[in-house]
């Protein structure tokens, strides 16, 4: 087996910026398709796991960019366990992931909300240090547009206790607040 | 025995009958829990930081170690994950830029369990005593879905393609553990706001699935996946034009029922496919 820092004589730099920001050595895949075949959502990529690795491969950023692979990945880690080589795609996918959030490359159309929810999330972590589960889910459906989607499960799931009315605050918020812009800083250095 | 307890957002609001239960059946068994004291969310894999996901985990761990208690429970797939892999992290290639995020180089020492571990290595025989109300053959299929299992290299689990934890538990308490194909396949879980239709989609085939082996119910252990096969089941059956009904359990759920606990006290009643026409034949 091939040393897991060795770098193929292809090497384009699109591979060691993906090393660089996920720690996993993409030239390592010799294009078996185990991850594909196993991938839930693979039916709705254009380009599924195996090929985006390619593309990384070869030094195809653009193709890869603009792919709508790296927002149908549900992170299910199938390809991941099942890689011969170990290589962890499904990190790989999410540190694009957020590469491309951080630096807005993105249309709603494409990523369908995703870089939305995470900010919610967010935001919701460092006001309450835990998810606000119906609040959450109002802000979501308010700024897409679809506020009468899930409503009928909404009030289900309401009558049956399964949304508290009020969050539940975290005390010492500021450790977290602190600790998320150190992490940002580190990252973008 | 004694443990941390960290039960994540999802048991304090739409998975409260997944924290009743786990209590429930932890007090029988003789599982002292302690919360931990003002623990953090683990971001469910949506935070859009890496680095500040691993760094609240570690924190959550030190958090737990406040308490004094060597090792700790967690019952949601995902938070069971999210701190794996945090810990993962901190093993590994990511240890200093933690640190640094921190601003504190102490090792987190405190252990993580997910229940079905701690129960299948420590609690087999003893569950077996407790069980008053056996379950007369209640044809059931055990679903892991994704982070229970995966990625095995972080969790550590040698059987991820076709775990048994939770199959050896359901046997002991009387159910007919039933082989299926779905096992470990995902529900589309994070797209339950974002991709629904996705959601519907995988979700509908692990359901189609199950109902082909012929179960009464699908035992889970992740509020994720409950919510998405519970809750987004009467949009399947719109969309697929099939008549579905399948109750989705928790385990503990399901030990508790074996317990001799009533259905009501399990939180039984809080599910929107409503399991207590299928489980009439167990009430004595």
């Amino acid at each position: 087996m091939k040393d897991r820092d060795e770098f193929s004589e292809i090497d384009t730099g699109l591979g060691k910026e993906v090393k660089r920001i996920s720690r996993e050595n993409v030239y390592l895949c010799y294009q078996c398709k185990i991850c594909s075949s196993g991938c839930p959502t693979s039916y709705l990529m254009d380009f599924p796991p195996h090929r985006l690795v390619r593309a990384m491969q070869l030094g195809e950023s653009d193709l890869m960019l603009n792919s709508n692979s790296l927002w149908y990945c549900a992170q299910c880690h199938t390809c991941t366990a099942r890689c011969p080589f170990d290589i962890d795609i499904a990190k790989v996918i999410r540190a694009l992931r957020l590469r491309v959030i951080r630096k807005r490359k993105f249309t709603d159309e494409k990523t369908i909300y995703h870089p939305l929810l995470g900010n919610l999330f967010l935001s919701q972590v460092i006001r309450f240090g835990r998810i606000f589960d119906l609040g959450l889910v109002i802000q979501f459906k308010l700024k897409t547009f679809q506020l009468f989607s899930d409503l009928i499960l909404g009030a289900k799931m309401l009558w049956k206790g399964k949304l508290p009315l009020s969050p539940t605050k975290v005390k010492d918020l500021d450790k977290i607040k602190k600790l998320y812009k150190k992490a940002v800083e580190i990252e973008e250095n | 025995m004694k443990f941390a307890y960290y039960p994540g957002c999802a048991l304090h609001s739409y998975a409260k009958d997944y924290d009743i239960s786990f209590r429930l059946v932890c007090s029988r068994l003789g599982i002292e829990l302690t919360e931990v004291p003002n623990w953090v969310c683990c971001g469910a894999m949506h935070f859009p930081s890496d680095l500040f996901t691993y760094a609240v985990q570690i924190e959550n761990l030190f958090r737990a170690e406040q308490i004094g208690i060597n090792q700790m429970l967690i019952p949601c797939a995902v938070c069971y994950y999210s701190i794996k892999n945090a810990l993962h992290e901190y093993k590994g290639n990511s240890k200093n830029d933690i640190i640094r995020v921190l601003e504190n180089e102490k090792e987190p020492e405190i252990g993580v369990s997910h229940p079905l571990e701690i129960l299948n290595e420590k609690y087999l025989s003893s569950i077996g005593e407790k069980v008053t109300n056996p379950l007369k053959g209640l044809k059931l299929v055990s679903y892991y879905g994704c982070l229970l299992t995966r990625p095995p290299q972080v969790l550590g689990v040698k059987e991820y393609e076709y775990p048994t934890a939770m199959d050896n538990l359901l046997k002991i308490c009387g159910a007919n553990c039933l082989d299926w194909s779905y096992k470990v396949d995902c529900c589309g879980a994070g797209f339950s706001m974002n991709k629904k239709d996705v959601v519907i989609d995988l979700s509908y085939r692990i359901i189609k699935d199950a109902k082909e082996v012929g179960v009464e119910a699908i035992v889970v252990a992740c509020p994720m996946c409950h919510l998405n096969l519970d809750g987004r089941q009467a949009e399947m059956e719109k969309k697929f034009h099939e008549k579905l009904q399948i109750p989705i359990l928790y385990f503990t759920q399901v030990l508790g029922l074996a317990f001799g606990f009533t259905p009501k006290q399990l939180g039984l009643n809080r599910h929107l496919v409503s399991p207590l026409l299928t489980l009439q034949k167990l009430i004595v």
